[in-house]
């Protein structure tokens, strides 16, 4: 009856696996945050983490991003490990393939919205005028065109966010991470940020992987893994 | 809910007289609603019919002398039902209670039957959010209510199996 | 997935550093402020450096000129070649000492007269070419404080090119008595290349600890100001990071950051130089005054600063960025604080003591320095203060860690400074750093000084040391010294020779200084003396009670000698100032028979002593003046102030200036630090205010995390500052000893800049623990 943690869980079916992580433990200090944890996304999936705080989903998220450098384990992104990339080309990953939105603090404060957005774009080399162009694009589609010039500090939270999805999807990623996205906004803007993070996605094929402890949110997922004590819980089959 | 497998669960805790069983599911179901004696009778004999208990004969008894046990057969129709989720609906707290509880009582771990109900109810849930994008402001209203019930369910759920230790010690007491 | 990866172009580098600065130009009020203070930290130090880069055209400008009018004694041309007696004289007003130049030209042939720069024809007798300066006093000062030491006209004033300075203090005086002056000497030319009295190795080295002193806290402090607003831009960068640009593009971006306000600095400090350049024009004593067009940075160090200021800013921000560059966003929970390791910190103090110790004595009286004496002492000291800049830090982690309990606002402010000292200590680490330095200078100085000082003064004020002229030699001193108003009483103090009155007793010539015994208490320590005793200096013989003696010029005419009897009873006296040896007979005029003879200057000296009433004012410039009109080359010496005062006088000046400028510098850079430190806790502060701690808990708790690290500071630069100092003292031979007043000045400003950064966060205190303290960014 209990679940046997060696066995990673599946993919939906029929989908190729497009991030994997194996094995992966890490421990801040004393306490270990991760145990072992597998869990694999295909590729157009939105995967959502769930469990309770200090369960390890947020940690699980952020090595598979490349964020952080676990201590055991793999993160396989297209086959290659990811920690093994060199600072550059890990770098270049976060720049064409993946995606972020987090609950506070991601966009650059002195910036303008505008700005934000572009500035994958321009980190890439793309000139200015065309960067503007395509990330004014975006900041329609998402329905907060109107905060365009104005910085991040001076919109209001649920605004923020889309002009923080406006900017993940820029790029055309192959894989948005979002780190309880709806956290601190209230009901109406929470469902709007994440109804046009799950459609935008959905729209160009870009898989998700999603923390959040809330199920409504959660809703939005094609499946869950259930992150407990730093492992990843078998995941049940829709019956 | 039927009551039988709640007895069914009580018995496998160890033979009981029908007297007893029913005190103990007063004590601990009773808010829920009152079973009345003939009602665990019948529900017993037709438990027995079905092989899932068995009567240990007290010499010079009338039926409520009656000691009764449970069967391998009932054990395993016990694990069955536990281990199947319950359709979800609203106003189910009081068969997820009961189902809690019970796997406490019968040495279960209480986070299976949380993780397997919360994919039942996140399967629903994700049909509901579909019919919310498509569907019409009606629609949308109707929706949405059923979700926050739903996710007030597992809510509640999570927060049960957080209290873990506390449930097994007062329940075993 | 290569498209942009690979080299880097130069249109990549343009990018990342036109990102740079687009973030630090943005960001509304909060952005323009931490510019501004970068811009001014950065302006400081820039002005400073350019300050320092100028200061080698400055001396070489106004040595060049010195030159110019310089001559030497070595090749005295003789007539019918046209030449010129020239005779330097010392002179002095009020506080201000000056030279001036007794001339003598040839009559006949006026237009092929040597002539120095700047003066149209040299003054004959009767006559005067002051320079501008010396004229306005002339006119200001009372006569008979000044201008009647030279009587006569001005016929002119000397020009820029013939001063060193434009308010210097310099005249040529005409006179007809230099031809018969032993002393004297008759030139062909003005100008003398090359060494125009070099300083003393000591003077030398208290101008490279000076200089050192100062810089170091500048560098210092540059490195803090570039680091303001660190905490925001971490965040910043972060953020940028973790959508994906690589470590190099985020150090070229930090650089971006960075430019700006280092341009910014560069520009205001080159204004500043300007200004302080100015201002010293206007304001340094007339000795040390300068031309503003003098004070040109030497183009190469201007280069360099205006190179190296940017480039070590960048240095420092991207230094800063390493954890950044490692832990993009999202890693908050951060592993223990990695430990300040102490041990390779000792390493800079450990080589500077090392290089000092082995100097000891190396610059003392009588040693023979060779030349790389002041060059290792100069490491030596750098590699102390660059090691209390080192230690700094560490000390105040390792105390800080042990600090306890107390009252709320202390414990606050130590669970700050435990979380993250750092801005803290790097705005400290200037004051100790300054500390240190001036404890060390004036350590050094006080100890030159009593090395140099110059000899009791016993009751007399002023010395005069007449020349050799015929009219110094014939003069009656007491007599016309007595006349001038406020002096009270005169002694002089001959030595000459003399030998055994007997005919064919052979003997040494003797030594015999002859004067009152208020004159001899100069020369030796008397306790009990009366007219018609006799002493000799401990260790020397004394001739047999009852010799006869003739004192005076030994191949003279009789005439010029005088009979002089030992009397019995000559007792042993102890020099009064080592340093002078005295030796042979002193006798008082008792025990002569006669006056005592004129003396012949290659054989004997004069001095005169005169007591003054302190409470006349001018009198000394009045004795002066009354000196120079019997013998326009005696020297004239206040001995109440030590000769030594006057020469580090100016020393001394220029340290006061550079001792305010580093306070300054300092204050303001734990004002800067500090008010970047609130801006980026005001969050905290609100939230503390919200939940009712008191605003002068806070205050209180601001001050405790600025003078906690100041203390530490302050502690570290009294330890390290008195070894420099003592490790100076021994190097040039002085006595070592602790100078109470440099420790009283810096204890005072180090507590006053404590104030001043404390009530500087007080209105920031003010607006963020108000209603709108709490909003969200």
């Amino acid at each position: 009856m209990t679940a046997s943690p060696s066995l990673p869980p599946q993919a939906a079916t029929g989908a190729a696996v497009l991030l994997e992580a194996r094995e992966v433990s890490h421990r801040f200090g004393p306490t270990r945050a991760l145990d072992g944890a597998s869990v694999q996304v295909a590729a157009g999936e939105v995967l959502c983490l769930m469990g309770s705080s200090g369960s390890g989903k947020s940690t699980l998220l952020q090595c598979l991003a490349g964020i952080l450098r676990p201590d055991g384990g793999t993160v396989r992104y297209g086959g290659r490990d990811v920690h093994a990339m060199s600072d550059t080309e890990r770098s270049a990953l976060r720049r064409h393939e993946f995606g972020f939105v987090f609950q506070f603090g991601q966009l650059v404060p002195e910036l303008t919205c505008l700005e934000n957005v572009a500035l994958p774009l321009r980190l890439e080399g793309v000139r200015r005028p065309e960067a503007r162009r395509r990330a004014l694009e975006h900041l329609e589609r998402l329905g907060v065109a109107d905060v365009a010039g104005k910085r991040p500090g001076q919109v209001s939270g649920g605004q923020g966010q889309r002009v923080a999805v406006a900017r993940a999807l820029i790029t055309r990623p192959s894989v948005i991470f979002a780190d309880e996205p709806t956290g601190a906004l209230d009901s109406l803007n929470g469902e709007r940020v994440i109804e046009a993070l799950v459609g935008a996605a959905r729209d160009i094929g870009t898989a998700v992987v999603l923390v959040t402890h809330e199920a409504r949110v959660a809703a939005y997922s094609d499946r869950e893994a259930i992150v407990r004590d730093g492992r990843v819980r078998e995941q049940v089959m829709a019956s | 809910m039927s009551a039988s497998h709640a007895l069914l669960a009580l018995l496998e805790q160890g033979p009981r007289h029908g007297y007893d069983l029913k005190r103990s599911y007063d004590e601990r179901f009773g808010h829920f609603r009152e079973l009345r004696y003939g009602q665990v009778y019948s529900t017993l004999a037709r438990l027995l019919k079905n092989g899932l208990v068995q009567v240990a004969e007290e010499p010079g008894a009338g039926p409520d002398r009656k000691i009764y046990a449970i069967t391998d057969a009932g054990v395993t129709d016990v694990a069955t039902w536990l281990a199947q989720p319950e359709t979800p609906e609203p106003y189910l707290q009081s068969t997820l209670y009961t189902k809690v509880v019970l796997a406490l009582l019968t040495g279960r771990s209480a986070n299976e039957v949380l993780d397997v109900q919360r994919s039942e109810h996140l399967q629903l849930m994700r049909r509901l959010t579909e019919r919310k994008r498509t569907g019409d402001v009606a629609d949308r209203l109707v929706c949405d209510h059923a979700l926050f019930h739903l996710e007030a369910d597992l809510r509640w759920l999570e927060l049960t199996a957080a209290r873990l230790d506390e449930l097994a010690a007062e329940v075993r007491a | 997935m290569s498209r942009g990866a690979g080299r880097a172009g130069v249109r990549r580098w343009l990018l990342d550093l036109g990102l740079g600065v687009r973030m630090s130009v943005a960001g509304g009020r909060e952005g323009w402020l931490r510019l501004l203070l970068v811009g001014v930290g950065v302006s400081v130090g820039v002005a400073m450096l350019l300050v320092t880069a100028a200061l080698p055209t400055l001396v070489a400008e106004r040595s060049d000129r010195a030159d110019a009018r310089s001559f030497t004694a070595s090749e005295p041309v003789a007539a019918p070649h046209p030449g010129v007696y020239v005779r330097t004289v010392a002179s002095q007003v009020g506080e201000q000492s000056f030279t001036v130049v007794l001339v003598q030209p040839d009559a006949d042939d006026p237009a092929r007269t040597p002539t120095p720069p700047g003066v149209q024809r040299l003054p004959r007798a009767g006559e005067l070419v002051v320079s501008p300066e010396l004229a306005r006093l002339l006119s200001t000062v009372p006569d008979d404080e000044l201008a009647d030491r030279w009587p006569g006209t001005v016929i002119g004033t000397i020009d820029a090119a013939g001063l060193t300075g434009p308010r210097e203090l310099f005249a040529y005086v005409g006179s007809d008595a230099l031809a018969q002056d032993g002393t004297a000497v008759r030139i062909g030319q003005f100008g003398a290349p090359g060494d125009a009295g070099g300083m003393p190795p000591v003077f030398v080295l208290l101008a490279v600890v000076g200089i050192a002193a100062l810089l170091l806290p500048v560098m210092v402090f540059l490195a803090a100001a570039v680091r303001v607003g660190g905490q925001a831009r971490d965040r910043r960068l972060a953020a940028v990071r973790l959508v994906g640009a690589d470590a190099a593009m985020i150090r070229r971006i930090a650089a971006g950051e960075t430019l700006v306000g280092t341009l910014l600095g560069l520009a205001l400090g080159g204004a500043a130089f300007a200004g302080a350049v100015a201002l010293g024009a206007a304001t340094v004593p007339p000795g040390l005054s300068f031309a503003v067009a003098d004070a040109r940075p030497v183009p190469v160090l201007a280069a360099l600063v205006v190179l190296a200021v940017p480039l070590t800013a960048i240095g420092v921000a991207t230094s800063a960025m390493r954890e950044v560059v490692v832990q993009p966003l999202g890693v908050v929970r951060r592993a223990a604080d990695r430990r300040r390791r102490w041990w390779w910190r000792l390493a800079f103090p450990a080589v500077g003591v090392a290089l000092l110790v082995p100097l000891r004595g190396a610059l003392a009286e009588g040693a023979n320095p060779g030349s790389f004496v002041v060059y290792q002492a100069l490491l030596g000291v750098v590699a102390l203060l660059v090691g209390v800049a080192l230690l700094l830090p560490w000390a105040v982690e390792a105390v800080v860690r042990r600090l306890g309990a107390g009252p709320v606002p202390w414990e606050l402010s130590v669970r700050w400074l435990q979380s993250d000292a750092g801005g803290a200590t790097r705005a400290v680490t200037g004051i100790a750093v300054s500390a240190a330095g001036l404890l060390a200078v004036g350590g050094l100085l006080a100890g030159v000084q009593a090395q140099l000082d110059d000899g009791p003064a016993g009751g007399f004020d002023a010395r005069v040391l007449p020349g050799a002229s015929d009219a110094a030699l014939g003069a009656d001193w007491p007599a016309h010294l007595s006349a001038v108003d406020g002096v009270t009483s005169v002694a002089t103090l001959t030595a000459t020779s003399a030998r055994p009155a007997a005919p064919g007793v052979r003997g040494d010539d003797l030594t015999v200084t002859v004067g009152t015994c208020a004159a001899l208490a100069q020369a030796i320590v008397v306790d009990d003396c009366a007219d018609g005793d006799a002493f000799v200096v401990s260790g020397g013989a004394a001739p047999a009670p009852g010799t006869e003696l003739l004192v005076g010029d030994p191949g003279g005419a009789p005439e010029d000698t005088v009979r002089a009897t030992v009397p019995a009873g000559v007792r042993e006296a102890a020099a009064a100032d080592v340093m002078l040896a005295p030796t042979g007979l002193f006798l008082t005029p008792g025990v002569l028979d006669g006056p005592v003879p004129a003396i012949d200057p290659m054989q004997g000296w004069t001095e005169v002593y005169a007591a003054v009433d302190r409470d006349s004012s001018g009198v000394i410039d009045r004795l002066r003046t009354a000196v120079s009109q019997v013998d326009p080359t005696a020297d004239v010496r206040d001995i109440r102030v030590t000769n030594v005062d006057r020469t580090l006088g100016t020393v001394r000046q220029l340290m006061l200036v550079g001792t305010v400028a580093l306070l300054a510098v300092v204050a303001a850079s734990l004002v800067v630090g500090v008010l970047d430190q609130q801006r980026e806790r005001r969050r905290i502060w609100a939230v503390l205010a919200a939940f009712g701690t008191p605003r002068r808990v806070l205050g209180a708790a601001v001050m405790w995390q600025v003078a906690i690290p100041v203390a530490l500071g302050v502690g570290l630069a009294l330890v390290t500052g008195t070894v420099l100092a003592a490790s100076l003292q021994s190097l040039v031979g002085a006595p070592l000893g602790l100078n109470w007043s440099d420790l009283a000045v810096i204890a005072a400003s180090a507590t006053g800049a404590v104030a001043l950064a404390t009530a500087a966060t007080l209105p920031g205190l003010r607006r963020s623990t108000g209603p709108h303290g709490l909003r969200a960014e």
